[in-house]
């Protein structure tokens, strides 16, 4: 056996840093009576897990993330939330991700509210969060805030840092990126900034690969992150958020690039104490492109998504209880491609322009959430959408056996197709002891633009469509109910969940579809229903020496289709059984931490054949039903010890470590495709591939502070 | 007929990221033991016509396990007939035309095959149709190099074909290449099949591009197949009967194994047998251009 091993030195150098380490939240500047309210919501009583009046919610913050061993000793937010129970990723090493069955383009990604539509860096190894622009997540697995829809799995809702009130500078320099951050005061008193910039170029080394090929490839990504928040007065805070990602891959004469933007402009008002007002004009796009440029052939392929819109929310605190309130509005265009081609010795060029789509999407909800005698919390909300299709457009009719039957022309601006989204949300959470609760939770998610994917674990090239006159909304209503308790003085958390979802107007695609370059998408579609089900179980200690969690997940999800798998159930790509993951942390002394996860899951779902047969030359596949196979089961333990170095006294200015981390420590080849080929004999043989094998690292990141 | 070539970046693009990632990555392949069930066998029905007059043939055979070594089991005593005229059983499950047999356009041709499959004494008849498309004649075919500056130790040449599409058919055409009178697309993998969309282009003067030649090709089983300067280049432009058409773009597919980016899962290619049988029974239209590969592009000469 041969381990390939690769180092990865990270130098995190920092210079001219003052204060780095004293982030203070803007939020909190407005005078006293309002840092009050906003402290309520910072201030984490020990027993949070079980008092907390919803459920299928999971919170970390940097501490706990930074503590996970990382593939290459890059900490990813991504990867982390692929850790908690009900979560999977759909492949090793990438970011998309499965929620209670779900399929990844079923959550709603927000990078303080702005859409983030494809979340993924460099084929998925990176995410497009940047640990230093982050302040915290929260993850909903059902039950989601009245406040938000638009998927029907979850809500990824990711916080921006808004930089610190003293200087500060961020600077690293390693093997395969480099980053900077810088954030300090832009009006002192006032104002904070926070800008982020990062770039990988890990394909410094191809040229020297064997493969001559390799040597002109291009393969890198940067990003940037800008964040400024600043107090007007005592009432109005102000705040812009703006990311702008890019991914470059390609060779002499092809390649291709994607990327996402987003933009928040936040305005914060506050009445009084207890009644806020925040206000938000938000725009995000994600758009790829091909191209080849040979003397014998010119051409260009774009696609993208683009989305601008509002949203408005009044807060009322009273007492522990809240009234919340608000709209949304968002427009939408979809360009699902649209190309060009010359080709070399040929008068003619080519064009094709898919048909562009628009639609607008417009939200309003309510929630109240009331406690009553102490005990029992009840929060319920209802968000009411109304969806619409806006010209220019083409519409294309179809038969009942999904030919083409005819077209409409759409006039620019007109409102010619609507939909209606009623989606009730209500939760319970009963209190019986500070130490034990019981929750249970309904909630309605509707789905109104979809991803049209083929691909399991997520792709570059994927384009978003809404719904129209013949791709009807999504919808799911999900039932859960669970206990949470708190062991040992809230010295360990204990949760069980159990829930039950049904889908309707879930989409396939019909055998051998054409996605790509299609101009009537439609007819490839074929919808029908789903049913997902499973039991969350949790152990969590978040104090002492010893911290880390223990998670394992029962998780079913099923399809029903009339035109696929002879009208049967199939298994969803995203059934996966079984999943076991361990989390756990030791500090030996305040120098030396050492950390081990360990992760188990039943393998994907995935379609074998069964026979075959010659026709010519070839031999055909013949398959059964769908998704009947599996893959072997995953499963993977990567470690990491964390060194500090130098003298542990905390007032010294500057402060250094080295961390050692291995992924797939026992060099688990985990299979990332299957397929088959003849062997020397014209023997047929099953052959896999897989991406990683040990993969050892080290990290060196050097911190000053010259407060 | 732009899409085959974007589509084409795509999938180079994918491919070269793919060995970037791998060799960064260090992943690796490795034969694993797989067990899946065997299905039970079934009876395949293969066979095509053309508009060539020669000995068409259709095969009789039964499907076989997917994994191991192939189990060839045919079957030589079926009554076969293509418009009522029997074809005579040349052996190993291969049932023949009369050399004469060639297909017209616009006609319906009948396969019927009567064998006692199911070993009950009784004879199954098992029947497909298929209607022979209208006739495209190649112009030509011309040569040209792929790029300006051509590395002169490995020029890529492309070929490109002329024809005029009759309007109002669905382009569902395909194309052989010939080299020296060697089929260079006997499998499916290296066949040319119209990737574009079938409803443009009607009625246009096609010219497209299906093959560029190297002169080191892929052949089968990893071997090359060489190409020298003088050789005989043939195109063989085929009209499709548009189910056919379906079946060898989806047996395509299924070949090919299917690439992560692009392939949707894993689905059975049809049939047109009636009977419960698998296989098709298609029709295709031939015209052939064909051009010498000149001593100017470069290519090694013949010892």
């Amino acid at each position: 056996m041969r381990y390939h091993i690769h180092i990865i030195i990270v130098f995190l150098l920092c210079g001219n840093v003052t204060g780095f380490a004293q982030t203070i939240s803007q939020d909190t500047l407005p005078d006293k009576s309002v840092k009050l309210n906003e402290v309520v919501v910072s201030a984490v009583k020990r027993n949070v897990n079980v008092t907390r009046p919803n459920m299928s919610v999971e919170k970390l913050d940097m501490k706990q993330i930074k503590l996970i061993p990382a593939l290459f000793g890059e900490i990813d937010l991504i990867k982390a939330i692929q850790m908690l129970p009900g979560v999977q990723a759909t492949s090793e090493g990438t970011s998309g991700f499965s929620v209670r069955g779900g399929s990844y383009d079923q959550n709603l990604i927000l990078f303080d509210n702005a859409t983030v539509f494809n979340a993924s860096h460099l084929m998925g190894f990176f995410s497009t969060f940047n640990n230093e622009a982050v302040d915290g997540l929260t993850l909903y697995k059902g039950d989601i805030p009245a406040a938000y829809g638009g998927r029907l799995s979850s809500l990824l809702d990711v916080q921006g840092n808004a930089g610190a009130n003293e200087f500060g500078m961020n600077a690293g320099i390693g093997l395969i990126a480099s980053r900077l951050m810088v954030q300090g005061p832009l009006i002192p008193q006032h104002a904070t900034f926070l800008v982020t910039a990062r770039r990988t170029y890990a394909d410094m080394f191809l040229p020297l690969a064997a493969d001559e090929s390799l040597h002109d490839v291009v393969l890198y990504f940067y990003d940037m992150n800008v964040k400024m928040q600043g107090r007007i007065d005592n009432h109005n805070i102000l705040s812009f958020t703006g990311y702008l990602g890019r991914d470059q891959y390609g060779g002499n004469e092809t390649g291709m690039n994607f990327g996402n933007k987003t933009g928040t402009l936040r305005w914060k008002h506050f009445f009084h104490n207890n009644l806020v007002l925040q206000t938000e004009m938000l725009g995000s796009s994600y758009d790829y492109h091909m191209s080849a440029n040979t003397p014998s052939l010119i051409a260009d392929w774009t696609a993208g998504v683009y989305s601008a819109g509002n949203r408005t929310d009044l807060t009322y605190n009273y007492g522990q209880n809240s009234l919340r309130a608000g709209w949304n509005t968002e427009y939408q265009w979809f360009s699902p491609g649209n190309a060009y081609a010359m080709i070399g010795g040929s008068p003619e060029s080519y064009y094709i322009d898919i048909v562009k789509k628009q639609a607008w999407i417009n939200s309003v909800y309510a929630s109240h959430q009331h406690t009553f005698f102490d005990r029992l919390t009840m929060a319920y909300g209802l968000r009411l959408t109304r969806f619409d299709n806006v010209g220019a457009t083409k519409e294309y009719l179809l038969n009942d056996d999904y030919t083409l039957r005819d077209s409409l022309d759409i006039p620019a601006g007109k409102l010619y197709n609507h939909y209606w989204g009623l989606e009730p949300r209500v939760g319970a959470t009963f209190l019986i002891n500070d130490a034990l609760s019981v929750k249970a939770s309904y909630s309605r998610t509707m789905q109104f633009i979809h991803l049209l994917s083929t691909s399991t674990a997520g792709s570059p090239l994927e384009v978003w469509v809404p719904s129209n006159m013949t791709i009807k909304p999504e919808s799911a209503n999900q039932f859960a109910a669970g206990v949470f308790t708190n062991l040992f003085d809230n010295l360990l958390e204990v949760s069980v969940e159990t829930y039950y979802k049904m889908l309707q107007d879930v989409m396939d695609f019909k055998d051998h579809p054409k996605i790509m370059g299609n101009t009537i998408v439609e007819t490839e579609i074929r919808t029908g229903t789903g049913r997902n089900y499973g039991l969350e179980f949790m152990v969590r200690k978040n104090s002492g020496d010893i911290s880390g969690w223990v998670s394992y997940t029962y998780s079913r999800s099923f399809v029903n289709i009339a035109e696929i798998n002879r009208g049967k159930d199939y298994q969803s790509p995203f059934d996966r059984p079984h999943t076991l993951n361990v989390i756990l942390s030791y500090a030996f002394s305040k120098r030396l931490t050492a950390s081990v996860n360990w992760v188990y899951s039943s393998g994907k779902p995935v379609t074998f054949p069964e026979a075959r047969y010659l026709f010519g030359e070839d031999y055909i596949p013949i398959y059964t039903d769908r998704n009947t196979y599996r893959f072997p089961d995953f499963h993977r333990m990567d470690a990491s010890v964390d060194w500090r170095l130098g003298k542990l006294n905390t007032n010294k200015k500057w402060r250094h470590s080295l961390n050692f981390s291995v992924y797939n420590l026992y060099g688990r080849k985990n299979p990332w495709i299957i397929n088959f080929r003849p062997d020397e004999n014209d023997d047929q043989y099953a052959r896999m591939t897989y991406l990683f094998g040990v993969v050892p690292s080290v990290t060196y990141t050097f911190n000053l502070n010259t407060k | 007929m732009m899409k085959k070539y974007i589509f084409n970046i795509g999938k180079s693009t994918w491919r070269m990221l793919i060995l970037a990632l791998c060799v960064m990555l260090t992943s690796c392949t490795e034969r694993i033991d797989l067990t899946t069930n065997n299905a039970a066998p079934r009876l395949v029905i293969t066979g095509y016509i053309t508009t060539e007059a020669r000995q068409h043939t259709v095969s009789v055979s039964q499907t076989m396990p997917y994994l191991g070594a192939a189990e060839h089991i045919t079957f030589s005593h079926a009554v076969v007939k293509i418009n009522d005229d029997e074809l005579s059983a040349a052996g190993n499950g291969v049932y023949v035309t009369d050399s004469s047999f060639c297909g017209v356009p616009g006609h319906t041709y009948k396969l019927d095959v009567e064998l006692d499959y199911n070993g009950d004494g009784v004879s199954e008849r098992y029947t497909a149709e298929t209607t022979m498309p209208p006739m495209h004649t190649l112009d030509s075919i011309t040569l040209f190099p792929a790029f300006e500056n051509m590395p002169a130790d490995d020029p890529t040449i492309l070929v490109l074909v002329h024809f005029q599409d009759l309007g109002n058919v669905i382009n569902t055409f395909g194309a052989h290449l010939y080299i020296n009178d060697t089929l260079y697309s006997n499998k499916i993998q290296r066949y040319f099949l119209n990737p574009f969309d079938l409803y443009a282009a009607d009625g246009m003067y096609i010219n497209f591009l299906p093959y560029a030649l190297r002169k080191e090709m892929r052949w089968d089983n990893e071997q090359r197949k060489y190409i020298y300067s003088g050789d005989t280049i043939t195109v063989e432009l085929n009209m499709i009967a548009p189910d056919y058409f379906e079946f060898i773009r989806t047996a395509s597919l299924e070949i090919s194994g299917g690439n992560p980016l692009f392939a949707g899962p894993p689905a059975n290619v049809p049939s047109n047998i009636s009977g419960g049988a698998l296989g098709y029974f298609g029709s295709y239209t031939i015209s052939r251009a064909t051009t010498v590969l000149s001593d100017k592009y470069g290519f090694p000469k013949r010892k």
